[in-house]
């Protein structure tokens, strides 16, 4: 490292020589920062049934980090994954039923100063003039088909359980080692679980 | 003779890891290029890279204590390998150092190149210049569709439909629909007959128009399509929102959405670019960290295998130089390095062998120089063997006994060095000294000199000695101590002549004694008175004279006739006691006695004993004239790991003359005007005859000295 240094500094690369030692560094003190400020968290979640399926609607709050709005802001797209499963408890081991992945891309569409969100799933594109707008396009989930009802056989000791995903492996290549140590990069939620039955 | 191969599995992982090594690297360079199907490992490459360079760092630091350890130890090799460790160190680190260096230098100034002001500006400008022709094109399509207004503002509803159909018809419209207020559609008109439902606005754009009077706007349809949505407010009897949707052309849009995809695609990058820059250093960091360390654990492998074979014939040779001939230096190659271990141990092989005839020989030698060393050591004659600067070689237990000096703290020594611990010897060392210097052939001469135990004589014979080539290499000088054989042929001389002086005068004397007496007895009478007194007078002085003679006879016979004494324990110290009363009541004679607090017993005649003693108070008196101090020391003595019981008795009077010292103790030598010269001479043969020893005490400097020793007396548990 000390080597690198030097070549560095001989090379009048200090700036980047410094980042890669601090890079080193946040390797080791990376999970002592707060990555809990910009992750997305999902409320209001409802489960009910409707023609004999359980159905989830939920609202999800996003929250863009300077960097990652920069980033959107300088055309890099943001990819996230709604993951929705239901779990099934038998003992103690969790037993997936079915699970559901909802993509939505957001990109920032310089020549109409728009942004753009796409559903993949569906290859439907929504142009919004306000990040707010688009944003708002991708937060909620409306009345969503999980599982059939005659497919869970214990609707107490089933689960539905969604965590929002930021798709870090889609960003550009270069970004992607310093995003995975960078809080500021930690969109993704934690998984929460609902119970299926009140 | 052992030979051991090298371990081909050390080889063999070594190739495996490296391979992995190169792999890993190789499968991170390709996970850098945009399109690559590893692109989505990157990260996980990067991290295995990272963690392989720990490992590898911590290989190299393992072995960099191992070796500081051995070095530390002063182990064999460790200083070659250090040293060889650092050459290669520094032969890999300069080339790379100057590669990365160079790499950095061009990789960053490559980056920069991309993005300059000009570049900046002319995006700028090509994205501005999209956006003012579309701009100009729905400023031209608002103004068309306002046109319109006067138009629908004077047709009645019913009408409606069919006017907006005849508009859509002279525009460039594709689509032209008719909204109420409250956005319900009223009229539509489309030129794709199948579309049933007009594009209706979504809630902001009615947002918008009910804060502002007109909306224009492009829009993005799908496949890179865009279409300008106009919507104008008609203030007819019934408002009405009229919407107006014009396609912009393919070429237009495909140019625009080209002029967007570079835009958006340089931006990226210049935001990108410190990540970029950031990320090729971190990525050509990481490879020259793995391969440096990769190539230094090899090198610590590579060495250590070079050097195991000179560490092997260090440690041989260490165990030569200790003695140790019988260690193999096992052979770990074929090569140059095998062949010199070979060829060493082939030579210690030889070494051992040599080394071994050697130490018999030694061992022979050895053995005839101790049957030699205990011969001379058992003789009775004392061998002093000398260099050729007459040096001491060796010198007998023998040479002790006569010398009385510890002669083998003088090896490597002349003669001439022992005098300054014996001066009594000076002169007759001295005359050695001279013998052995000067003689060329075998010498024999007698030496005489007053030792501890007064006069010894000693027979010397010198042989020099002489190497094959005739070179003069040392000499040995046997001696013998012949004082005693001497001494017992003076007296068996004496003993002859007593015994015929007692047989040739003592007979005529008591004829003459009494034939004078008779002579008196009959002549006294018949002469005058003063006839009478001269005859008295003269057979008077015959008859003492024969008296004195009849005397001197006993001596003699006393002297020359064998010992007949009776030994028992005698305490000494008691016996002086006893022979001093008789004296002690001399006025003018001061008698000190210095007796050893212990019993000191001898085996001796007591009567013998006391006829010592008297003998030599009476010189002594005689000496000090019956006016002076006599002292008398008693005391136990060691020589030789033999107890004595030594008696010195000294006077302080006129002491003996220097010349006499040497014959004091011969007979018929005497200072006295009446004396025999025998007193001593008894003295010194009874006391021999109980294993002891007089002499003139020479040391002291007023008066006369004599020190008498007697085997001591042993009790026995």
């Amino acid at each position: 490292m000390a080597f690198i240094m030097l070549v560095c500094i001989k090379n009048n690369l200090r700036q980047h020589c410094l980042l890669t030692v601090l890079w080193v560094f946040c390797m080791c003190l990376s999970p002592m920062s707060d990555a809990d400020d910009y992750q997305a968290h999902i409320n209001k979640v409802k489960i009910s049934v409707v023609d004999d399926a359980y159905v989830v609607s939920a609202q999800i709050t996003y929250q863009l980090s300077p960097e990652a709005l920069e980033a959107l802001q300088n055309g890099v797209p943001l990819f996230w994954t709604i993951r929705i499963k239901a779990e099934q408890q038998v003992f103690f081991l969790a037993k997936t039923l079915v699970e559901h992945n909802l993509h939505y891309q957001l990109r920032y569409h310089a020549l109409l100063n728009m942004y753009r969100v796409n559903n993949e799933e569906t290859g439907e594109t929504f142009n919004f003039s306000q990040l707010a707008n688009a944003l708002a396009s991708i937060s909620q989930i409306k009345a969503l088909p999980v599982i059939a009802q005659h497919a869970v056989s214990t609707p107490a000791a089933t689960t539905i359980k969604i965590k929002i995903v930021f798709n870090l492996d889609a960003l550009p290549l270069p970004l992607r080692p310093f995003a995975r140590l960078n809080h500021q990069w930690s969109l993704s939620s934690n998984w929460t679980s609902w119970p299926l039955t009140k | 003779m052992a030979t051991h191969k090298i371990n081909p599995r050390i080889n063999f992982t070594v190739i495996i890891l490296f391979s992995f090594i190169l792999l890993s690297l190789q499968l991170m360079s390709s996970a850098t290029q945009e399109s690559s199907a590893l692109g989505e490992l990157y990260s996980w490459l990067f991290l295995i890279n990272a963690l392989g360079s720990i490992v590898l760092l911590g290989l190299v630091i393992a072995n960099i204590i191992t070796l500081t350890q051995q070095f530390k130890k002063k182990e064999a090799g460790s200083k070659l390998t250090i040293r060889m460790l650092s050459f290669f160190i520094i032969l890999a680190l300069s080339p790379t150092s100057i590669v990365f260096y160079f790499s950095m230098q061009f990789l960053h100034q490559g980056i920069d190149s991309w993005f300059n002001v000009e570049i900046d500006r002319a995006m700028e400008d090509s994205l501005e210049l999209s956006q003012a022709s579309l701009d100009q094109r729905m400023r031209w399509h608002l103004k068309q569709t306002q046109q319109f207004t006067t138009i629908l503002e004077s047709t009645s509803p019913s009408m409606m439909t069919m006017e907006i159909e005849q508009l859509r018809n002279q525009s460039e419209a594709s689509e032209i629909t008719l909204f109420s207020r409250p956005g319900k559609i009223i009229a539509s008109s489309s030129n794709n007959p199948s579309d049933i439902l007009p594009n209706l606005p979504d809630e902001s754009i009615w947002l918008q128009l009910r804060q502002n009077e007109d909306y224009v706007a492009l829009t993005p349809l799908h496949k890179n399509e865009l279409m300008i949505r106009v919507i104008i407010n008609i203030k007819a009897q019934q408002p009405y929102y009229l919407q107006a949707l014009y396609p912009v052309p393919v070429r237009i849009a495909d140019l625009a959405d080209s002029v967007e995809f570079a835009f958006v695609r340089y931006k990226e990058m210049h935001f990108l670019r410190h990540s970029l820059k950031l990320s090729f250093t971190l990525a050509l960091s990481l490879v020259l960290l793995m391969s440096l360390l990769a190539a230094i654990w090899a090198a610590f492998i590579s060495i250590r295998h070079i050097i195991a074979p000179v560490k092997e014939l260090v440690k041989g040779t260490q165990a030569v130089a200790a003695g140790r001939y019988d260690q193999l230096v096992p052979v770990t190659a074929h090569d140059d390095l095998g062949f010199l271990v070979e060829s060493f141990n082939a030579m210690t092989q030889r070494i051992a062998k040599a080394q071994n005839e050697s130490r018999l020989a030694g061992v022979e030698i050895e053995n005839q120089r101790a049957y030699l060393e205990t011969i001379l050591a058992n003789i009775t004659a004392g061998v002093i063997s000398f260099d050729a600067a007459f040096n001491i070689r060796t010198v007998n237990q023998a040479a002790y006994r006569i010398f009385h000096i510890p002669v083998t703290h003088f090896i490597g020594r002349s003669l001439l060095q022992l005098t300054d611990s014996a001066i009594e010897l000076s002169e007759p060392l001295k005359l050695l000294q001279r013998l052995l210097e000067q003689a060329d052939d075998i010498w024999e001469q007698r030496i005489a000199f007053l030792g501890a135990k007064g006069r010894q004589e000693l027979l010397c014979r010198g042989t020099p000695l002489f190497s094959q080539e005739g070179l003069r290499i040392g000499a040995v000088v046997v001696f013998d101590d012949v004082t005693d054989l001497i001494q017992a042929q003076k007296n068996a001389a004496w003993g002859e002549v007593a015994r015929r002086l007692a047989h040739e005068i003592k007979n005529p004397l008591t004829p003459i004694q009494l034939s004078a007496e008779r002579l008196q007895h009959k002549l006294a009478a018949k002469l005058d008175v003063a006839d009478a007194n001269m005859l008295q007078r003269s057979t008077r002085t015959i008859v003492q004279q024969v008296e004195a003679m009849k005397e001197m006879v006993d001596d003699f016979s006393e002297y020359a006739k064998p010992s007949k004494k009776q030994t028992v324990i005698v305490d000494l110290s008691l016996l002086i006691q006893e022979v001093l009363a008789l004296y002690v009541l001399k006025s003018g004679v001061k008698f000190k006695t210095h007796f050893h607090s212990e019993t000191l017993l001898i085996n001796g005649d007591p009567v013998s004993i006391r006829q010592i003693l008297h003998n030599l108070i009476k010189n002594a008196l005689e000496a000090i004239e019956s006016k002076g101090t006599i002292e008398i020391h008693l005391h136990r003595v060691q020589k030789n790991d033999t107890h004595f019981i030594e008696i010195a008795l000294h006077d302080d009077g006129p002491g003996i003359k220097e010349e006499h010292i040497k014959e004091i103790f011969e007979p018929y030598v005497t200072t006295k005007a009446k004396g025999t010269g025998l007193g001593l001479t008894i003295v010194k043969k009874i006391i021999e005859e109980h294993g002891g020893a007089i002499w003139v005490d020479t040391r002291c400097q007023k008066g006369a000295g004599f020190i008498l020793q007697f085997p001591a007396y042993h009790v026995k548990n």
